[in-house]
């Protein structure tokens, strides 16, 4: 939102600027941003600005907000995908009609809804495990809650409220779990005097982890990469990978013992 | 590097489409709830109920008297409308993406406290025998409770019937619904107007009310797996 701001300051006054993504209430000395996303029809400040609309004013899809400082006022406007303000009323009629039970909608609404819930969560959860469970979760959650959404309100902000909920719920477990088990990307020590374990036995009990899980051991000590290279080359962060390399070397320390 | 890649993606829609199936099967029509401001205004009529009981059985001799005094009225009406608006905030936080925003908690905090300080208009009696005290005292706190609790019971059963997502902010939020009304309720059947008086047996049983709700929130509104997760996986 700063390099926002920042690029727009430079911009000449009286420009329409459009706004690349939805922006955030933000304050300081300098500037003021008082963004009024979804909303039918411009600011009251807009005339203020002494700027001329590139549309009319009355367009239910424009979104408008004033960015700059008090004594030069910006405008930035954004218009409104009209396709993706027709989904979303799609969407609200779907979720309607699987309130009623409709069973075609459902599964229309699911699949229509499941990569935005995708992508919503990729950006809270790095690993690709725990987002599969995250997502499920949220599904379900969805699901159980449908009574309560308001046919009449966008489906996006019920959905995402329960998304968010959701993965923040799986952050306090997972750092509360974090707090307890101690990770590591070293193997534990072999104890003196036990015997060698043959390769073959490791091999075996490599092709019973889970892919990510194999993939992980596999980059680190077979290949001899570096956390931060194998983090690299999987696309997930060093700590989900060291997640993921803890979990094998549990799973092989225990497959290898029985 | 590739190959990874649309394998995890083939795989996570084979547990998509596996997840979709589940949840359809388990599909049935559900009864939606009913607007915020049509369930606070059937809360508000049975508190118009208890009300109507309070006024018809109140102890005080004085009360035509005392509704013209302003500060008694302030009393009263800050602290009926914080109730109010707890009860509100209470059903909206059953919604998911209603729950009340910082801000509109912030309001209703400094509503509350400022209807409190009203406290301080009251006379205080620091010479009253402490035996006397707790003897008056303790019926108050007793009224609180038995004010609070079929309001309360009605905003407990209202956010379960929603999908809070918050436990223990929907019962401390339904708690000061009904708690802080049932302060009000209490001006009205209690005759001491005595500031300690107050404090110690209304508005501390009031705020003990909303740290219980807080507690029973969290314990009874937690997130009910009613549908069970797809075997395969």
């Amino acid at each position: 939102m700063t390099s926002l701001i920042r690029k727009m300051a430079k911009g000449p006054i009286g420009e329409l600027f459009y706004l690349d993504r939805p922006a955030c209430v933000f304050r300081s000395h300098r500037s003021v941003v008082q963004p009024s996303l979804h909303q039918a029809t411009l600011p009251r400040n807009f005339s203020r600005c002494g700027l001329r609309a590139a549309s009319p004013v009355n367009d239910p899809f424009w979104t408008a907000g004033s960015v700059g400082t008090r004594s030069a006022p910006i405008l930035v406007i954004k218009k409104i995908d009209s396709a993706s303000e027709e989904r979303s009323q799609t969407r609200a009629r779907l979720m309607a009609r699987m309130q009623d039970g409709d069973s075609d909608s459902c599964r229309a609404l699911l699949d229509d809804i499941g990569p935005m819930v995708t992508n919503f969560l990729r950006r809270r959860i790095a690993d690709r495990n725990a987002l599969e469970d995250v997502y499920q979760e949220t599904l379900m959650a969805f699901f159980q809650a449908r009574h309560t959404y308001d046919p009449s309100r966008p489906l996006e902000p019920w959905l995402f409220a329960i998304a968010r909920n959701v993965a923040a719920d799986h952050a306090r477990h997972f750092w509360t779990r974090a707090r307890v088990e101690h990770l590591t990307d070293q193997m534990p020590e072999q104890p003196a005097g036990e015997e060698p374990r043959s390769d073959s036995s490791l091999e075996d009990a490599m092709a019973k982890l889970p892919e990510q899980q194999r993939e992980a051991f596999s980059m680190l000590k077979l290949e001899g990469l570096s956390i931060e290279q194998a983090a690299d080359r999987v696309g997930v962060s060093v700590g989900a990978l060291r997640v993921r390399a803890h979990r094998a070397y549990k799973a092989l320390r225990k497959l290898i013992s029985e | 590097m590739s190959e990874i890649v649309n394998s995890q993606q083939s795989d996570h829609e084979v547990r998509h489409h596996a997840l979709v199936e589940h949840l359809v099967a388990e599909l049935r029509p559900v009864r939606r709830l009913w607007p915020v401001r049509v369930r606070l205004a059937a809360w508000i009529a049975i508190e118009a109920g208890v009300l109507l009981l309070v006024i018809r059985n109140t102890q005080r001799t004085d009360l035509a008297q005392q509704l013209r005094d302003p500060w008694y009225l302030f009393g009263i009406g800050g602290f009926a409308v914080a109730g109010a608006i707890g009860a509100a905030f209470s059903l909206r936080s059953a919604i998911p993406g209603r729950e009340p925003r910082r801000i509109e908690l912030g309001m209703l905090l400094a509503l509350t406290v400022a209807s409190a300080l009203l406290f301080l208009h009251e006379p205080i009696n620091l010479l009253m025998p402490i035996g006397t005290f707790i003897h008056e005292g303790l019926p108050c706190a007793f009224g609180i409770a038995m004010f609070a609790s079929l309001p309360l019971l009605a905003l407990f059963w209202a956010v379960r019937r929603g999908a809070p997502l918050a436990g223990g902010a929907g019962g401390a939020l339904a708690g000061a619904g009904a708690f802080l009304l049932s302060f009000a309720l209490m001006r009205v059947n209690c005759p001491i107007d005595e500031g300690l008086h107050l404090f110690i047996w209304h508005f501390l049983p009031a705020l003990i009310g909303v740290a219980l709700s807080a507690g029973a929130g969290f314990l009874l509104f937690r997130k009910r797996s009613r549908v069970a997760r797809p075997s395969s996986r």
